[in-house]
């Protein structure tokens, strides 16, 4: 069995003896998108004149606030999953025995990278694909067709674009909780990394939505690319030589 | 039982920024030996085992285990090397088989060989079964440690490195894990013990090199098993203090 998937499997594992933590993530999820729904059946059922706006306009504001809000929190709550999942090997004295296992590098950073996305993803697909369903039945045909199920351009970008830069940014919170000296440091700057790419990421995935379907296939494809070449340059970057 | 050196430092240096901390340090470890490395604080013993492990580069000079250069040895032949460090290094959710699983499928053991071979080092250890259905963080330091040696021995290695592997342990279970070191050692494997406590020290190894700072003095070597009495030893760190 490959060493990644060992890795993986095990922080499966953790993750699922953690049942507060899985809630927290699944309500997360559940509660932006019930939020969502709500907004989106009230916009639908307001009268522009009464409340003097356009209210096809926020509807479709809404499902724009869904998909977005929804890919910030995937990407924040994966990249923290993998940032944390690599600084508590190193902080609970685990690395030096999986480096002697050995564990090469680019197996260390996949195996924590697919660990963070696994069980989240799995929530994801589940949680966020039924409510975007039930968001798609409330707008009735009527609101953005094109960012709402069962539309290809919605499809790529929520099950191939969404989990590939998600992994990206889990790849780069991985590596710099490998390399900060101290929790403190790795937090804060993992915190940083995470605010600002993902609200980058989430905007850039959102937008990429109502896109034609080869630019969302070339985001998509951009997303698992940068994926691959941030671990390959990863494994350059985590030291083997614990003493650094 | 073989006599033939399976670990070999030779001129290992380690130099953190402006701190020197080790100095032209040469060790032999035969098969069937234990060597303590003994010394102050600071004085360079968890780094020069984990330069022996391969898991920190020497500034200069070079390890081999058994002919192979230490810091590519993981990769080329895993498992050859048994480390046990004062941080158990285990995952508190996993159960104790949970953790052996995942260790001994990483370094190429089938589920099989990991339960088999546990079972055996568990039962040495007196880790009983239902311990090893609870989870590693549920367990005392003593377990803890039982446990660790149990995942340095899965493989077999051929040298077995423990880095103040009884700290904080009370001296039954120190002992309980010393025993199993003896053993370990009689059966041929090369034991390198990093230990503040001289009585172990003189109890089981052959060899005794004290650590000072920056610099090696072999207080006793030779093949037979015949060691200072632990004044002298207390007397040499004592010299060593404030170099």
């Amino acid at each position: 069995m490959s060493r990644v998937w060992l890795i993986a499997r095990r922080e499966w594992r953790e993750q699922s003896r953690q049942p507060v933590m899985l809630a927290v993530i699944g309500g997360t999820f559940a509660l932006i998108l019930s939020l969502c729904a709500l907004g989106l059946w009230a916009s639908l059922r307001l009268d522009p004149e009464d409340v003097g706006l356009d209210t096809l306009s926020v509807a479709v504001g809404v499902v724009n606030l869904a998909n977005w809000l929804l890919f910030t929190q995937l990407m924040g709550i994966v990249a923290v999953l993998a940032g944390h999942a690599m600084l508590h090997d190193r902080l609970s004295g685990v690395l030096p025995f999986l480096l002697l296992a050995p564990v090469r590098r680019w197996e260390l950073l996949a195996g924590k990278v697919l660990g963070a996305l696994g069980l989240v993803l799995a929530m994801y697909f589940a949680v966020c694909g039924v409510g975007f369903v039930g968001l798609a039945w409330v707008a009735d045909g009527r609101v953005a067709p094109e960012r709402l199920p069962p539309s290809a351009g919605w499809a790529v970008t929520f099950f191939i674009a969404g989990p590939g830069w998600t992994a990206l940014l889990a790849v780069v919170c991985a590596l710099v909780s490998s390399l900060a000296r101290d929790v403190r440091t790795a937090q804060q700057v993992v915190w940083g990394v995470v605010l600002t790419t993902s609200l980058g990421g989430a905007t850039l995935l959102a937008a990429a939505v109502t896109q034609p379907l080869w630019v969302q296939a070339l985001v998509a494809a951009t997303g698992w690319l940068c994926v691959v070449v941030a671990i390959a340059a990863g494994q350059e970057v985590i030291s083997r030589d614990l003493g650094r | 039982m073989s006599s033939s050196v399976v670990i070999t430092a030779r001129a290992v240096s380690r130099r953190f920024g402006d701190a020197q901390v080790l100095r032209d340090v040469d060790v032999d470890v035969c098969a069937g030996q234990v060597l303590g490395l003994i010394g102050p604080n600071g004085g360079g013993k968890s780094t020069l085992l984990l330069i022996l492990a391969g898991l920190v580069r020497p500034s200069t000079g070079e390890v081999r285990i058994e002919g192979l250069l230490a810091h590519d040895l993981a990769l080329q032949a895993a498992g050859r090397v048994g480390l046990v460090t004062a941080e158990p290094g285990l995952y508190p959710l996993l159960t104790g088989w949970e953790n052996l699983d995942f260790f001994g499928q990483l370094l190429g053991l089938t589920l099989a060989t990991v339960r088999e071979r546990g079972a055996a080092l568990a039962e040495r250890l007196s880790l009983t079964a239902r311990e090893l259905d609870r989870p590693a963080g549920s367990y005392s330091s003593g377990m803890r440690q039982k446990l660790s040696l149990v995942r340095a021995l899965l493989s077999t290695p051929r040298a077995l490195l423990l880095d103040e592997a009884t700290a904080n342990l009370d001296p039954t279970v120190a002992w309980t894990l010393y025993d199993a070191i003896r053993e370990q050692a009689d059966a041929g494997v090369a034991v390198v013990l990093c230990t503040h406590d001289l009585h172990a020290a003189e109890s089981l190894c052959e060899r005794i090199i004290a650590l000072r700072t920056q610099v090696v003095a072999r207080v006793e070597q030779g093949g037979q098993r015949v060691v200072p009495r632990p004044s002298p030893l207390l007397a040499y760190l004592g010299q060593g203090r404030g170099e």
